[in-house]
């Protein structure tokens, strides 16, 4: 497991307080019944202040799944 | 249980009747991936009967005002949630009754938020949020209905985008409206939503005005009133409930909404429970006719977000 899969990991516990949890990049809202906007939005809170960065309203709106929130902590955290 | 829905079926089979409708919600499931998304299922496979005519009747007057209507929704949602997350957090509403000046400055007075996204954004989410077009229906069934269709006058205070006036204004032919806000963005914006979308200018006026200071009317002299997701934005909500009381005649109607446990940008009145919110109604001089509770986990069962949404038909207690 890559550093940023690992943390993304423990976010997603700490953030929906399930300690089993395992993250796969093809996971999606419909994978996790308690993922709705609010759970989003605390989800991309925890994100921006685990990796110290800030996502757009378009990103925020628009991510897809894991991989994809993964692709874009990768992209802001190398430039 | 809830049934499984195939949405692009869906909108395929709306799209000859409710064309904008169709196109518009279309484009929200392509943008949105979580946001709304199971709030907007629960509406389709719930509220279609009511859903459809209504988005396409808001969606319209939207478009009729050359607007965006799933940027302006996204941003006010996400704006709602990032104050709501921290409200959950902290137990706190982003401002208190000590600073109504600072959201006047960051809010109602700042373009960059109310013309952005702020006015449209919330008319667009008595399409988009089930908790509002619930709340939409109840001013239909419960509010509309009580309004006689004689000669009336009538008077909105905080209407921001104006969507409540075109109701009436379109509904009753006869009856001329008022309309007071403190923002000059609501105002504009008020304005052009009811000219652009066929209401004649002779039939309504809209003025700045502020509901904290005493209502500049005469007492008993408007058959209905609108006031609507005010409350919770001033620091003497009793206060102007009482006013509101005062303006109406015996046999006229008010419209009430507020929110409980609910922060916004703009929330500084912190309401706890519906009996908080009932107690301040009956001490205003004002007697419950009708009213509506809407917890947000009618819409979303696992939802740990404690909003609860309410709505009040009224008449004056004299
Ligand atoms: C949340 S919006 C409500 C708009 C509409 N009534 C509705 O229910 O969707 C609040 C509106 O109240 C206005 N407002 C806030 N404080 C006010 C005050 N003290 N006097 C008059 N209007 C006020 C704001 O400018 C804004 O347009």
């Amino acid at each position: 497991m890559t550093d940023i899969t690992q943390s993304l990991q423990d976010v997603f516990r700490e953030v929906f307080d399930d300690e089993e949890i395992v993250i796969t990049d093809d996971m999606t809202s419909e994978n996790i019944e308690e993922w709705d906007s609010m759970m989003h939005i605390n989800l991309i809170f925890a994100c921006e202040q685990k990796f110290g960065l800030k996502f757009a309203l378009a990103e925020i709106a628009s991510l897809r799944n894991v991989g994809e929130l993964k692709a874009i902590i990768t992209s802001k955290s190398t430039t | 249980m809830s049934k499984e829905i195939n949405i692009p079926e869906i909108i395929e089979s709306k799209r000859d009747q409710y064309p904008v409708a169709a196109a518009t919600v279309e484009r929200f499931f392509n943008e949105s991936i979580v946001l709304l998304r199971k709030q907007m299922e629960f509406s389709l496979r719930e509220r279609g009967d009511y859903f459809w005519p209504l988005a396409e009747k808001i969606l319209t007057i939207d478009q009729n005002l050359g607007g965006d209507p799933i940027k302006a929704l996204l941003e006010y949602t996400l704006a709602f949630l990032r104050e709501q997350a921290s409200f959950m957090k902290t137990g706190n509403y982003r401002y208190d009754t000590d600073s109504f000046n600072d959201a006047f400055a960051e809010v109602y007075d700042n373009p960059d938020v109310m013309e952005n996204f702020y006015l449209e954004g919330l008319l667009v989410t008595h399409v988009f949020w089930p908790i509002h077009l619930d709340m939409h229906r109840f001013f239909e069934d419960h509010f509309l209905s009580a309004i006689t269709t004689e000669k009336s006058i009538g008077a909105e205070f905080g209407f921001g985008h104006g969507l409540y006036l075109y109701e009436i204004l379109k509904k009753f032919p006869d009856t001329y409206a008022l309309g007071f806000d403190i923002s000059k963005y609501s105002l504009s914006y008020a304005q052009r939503l009811l000219e652009k979308n066929g209401i004649a200018k002779d039939r309504f006026s809209l003025d700045l005005g502020d509901v904290r200071q005493p209502l500049a009317l005469e007492s008993n002299s408007l058959d209905w009133c609108v006031f609507a997701e005010v409350l919770e934005h001033i620091p003497n909500p009793k206060e102007a409930l009482t006013e509101i009381s005062r303006c109406l005649n015996p046999n006229g109607h008010v419209f009430i909404t507020t929110a409980i446990n609910s922060n916004a940008l703009d929330h500084l009145w912190h309401f706890n429970n519906m009996d908080e919110v009932t107690d301040m109604l009956s001490s205003a001089n004002l007697q419950i006719v009708s009213s509506v509770e809407l917890p947000l986990s009618n819409y979303d069962s696992k939802t740990k977000d404690p909003t609860i949404d309410c709505a009040f038909v009224c008449t004056p207690t004299k």
